[in-house]
């Protein structure tokens, strides 16, 4: 039983590796923060597009969905592969954006980047589509019947209703998105996953992975707690706040 | 060391500064922490990832065993060795302490193939080289 605790807890170890893992960690922050930034803007104009009415605008409604559903349906490893893989070769487009050394971070970095925001846009897209969907329907004709027009029901009526029921889910997407920087890892970027795995590959000792995985825990714990504390206060909010009911 | 096919990169010290990719946790990535301090080292979970990057262009050179880079040049194609670094490396075989019938059964099974020309003939198939003298006078026992 110790030798579970030597092979996997072995704090000693930790220590020594510590500034190691910690600076391959800051790396998975860093993907995290970029992506994160780039997916929840690219995904409020999916969601936007997709809403768009009318007949005039249903191939930019289809054009989105298509783009949602494949990402969505696509491992993200795969996709990183794909994007890794492929796109030094498309000599058509410049060296420097083909193989992007951008801001002192290295290409398989912006390949992770991209990847991810490609995919968790595609998530995120349908988060801000259930928070609009969730707001009743009477909601908009009740605006229209007091004068507003279209516009103006959604940015006073339906927008702040839709936006309390979106950072629940969407923090969810965030934690998942954290935890998928770790893919990026196998384009050979030094992220946590594959310091923890080199340390453990040369020290025969797996306590690196466990150092890694607690730092994670240390992000990604208080984000999921905080998950819960909204969905509780946004239930008190329904049941005690919906005095605006359509007969 | 492989280089991309008309690189001007000739030897170890072209490659320090530049971005290299090797397997994760073998010896060539040792030999590139130790030499090329200071290039930008990227390890690949396999030998072949790496040599996809080469071809790519993400990085500039390689550095992996002789054998897999032999290879690349013949089957990938695209890509050359510009420089045999001898590491005096030797392979090993290894099993779990205790099976001493284990040992002794490849130890005899490798001085058979040593003695009656077998070694030197898959070897040769696979290398196009003589295999080193060291080997047949090396003593063959082992702990």
């Amino acid at each position: 039983m110790s030798e579970f605790f030597n092979q996997y807890f072995d704090f000693d170890f930790m220590g020594e590796h510590f500034d190691e893992v910690f600076d391959a960690f800051l790396k998975n922050l860093l993907i995290f923060v970029v992506a994160a930034a780039f997916a929840l803007f690219l995904g409020l104009i999916l969601a936007l597009i997709r809403q768009l009415p009318g007949k005039k605008f249903a191939p930019l409604r289809f054009l989105t969905i298509a783009y949602i559903d494949v990402f969505r349906a696509i491992p993200i490893l795969i996709v990183i592969l794909l994007i890794s893989g492929g796109i030094p070769y498309l000599e058509f487009i410049p060296k420097d954006i083909r193989i992007p050394h951008w801001f002192g971070q290295p290409d398989p970095y912006w390949y992770g980047v991209l990847g991810l925001t490609l995919v968790y846009s595609a998530y995120m897209a349908e988060v801000y589509r259930a928070g609009i969907e969730a707001v009743p329907g009477g909601q908009v004709e009740a605006a229209r019947s007091l004068g507003m027009s279209h516009g103006q029901a959604l940015r006073h009526v339906v927008v702040p209703q839709a936006v309390t029921k979106i950072p629940a889910p969407m923090l969810n997407e965030l934690i998942s998105l954290l935890k998928d920087t770790t893919l990026v890892s196998v384009v050979a970027f030094g992220e946590a996953a594959l310091i923890a795995r080199e340390i453990q590959a040369e020290t025969f000792n797996a306590s690196a992975y466990v150092l890694a995985g607690i730092m994670f825990l240390v992000i990604t714990l208080p984000m999921a707690r905080l998950v819960d504390k909204l969905i509780k206060r946004n239930q008190g909010r329904i049941t005690r706040g919906s005095h605006i009911e359509v007969a | 060391m492989l280089v991309k096919e008309g690189s001007d990169i000739k030897s170890l010290e072209d490659l320090d500064g530049k971005t290299v990719a090797v397997q994760q946790g073998t010896t060539g990535q040792e030999l590139a922490k130790e030499e090329l301090g200071g290039s930008e080292i990227r390890p690949f979970p396999e030998g072949p990832d790496a040599v996809n990057a080469l071809k790519a262009g993400t990085v500039e050179g390689v550095i992996i065993d002789a054998p897999v880079a032999q290879n690349a040049v013949e089957k990938s194609g695209g890509v050359e060795i510009a420089e045999k670094v001898p590491t005096e490396e030797e392979y090993g075989i290894a099993v779990a302490q205790g099976e001493t019938e284990l040992l002794e059964e490849i130890n005899k099974g490798l001085e058979e193939v040593l003695d009656d020309g077998t070694y030197k003939k898959i070897y040769e198939k696979w290398f196009k080289l003589e295999p080193p003298k060291a080997i047949f006078s090396a003593s063959h026992e082992a702990e």
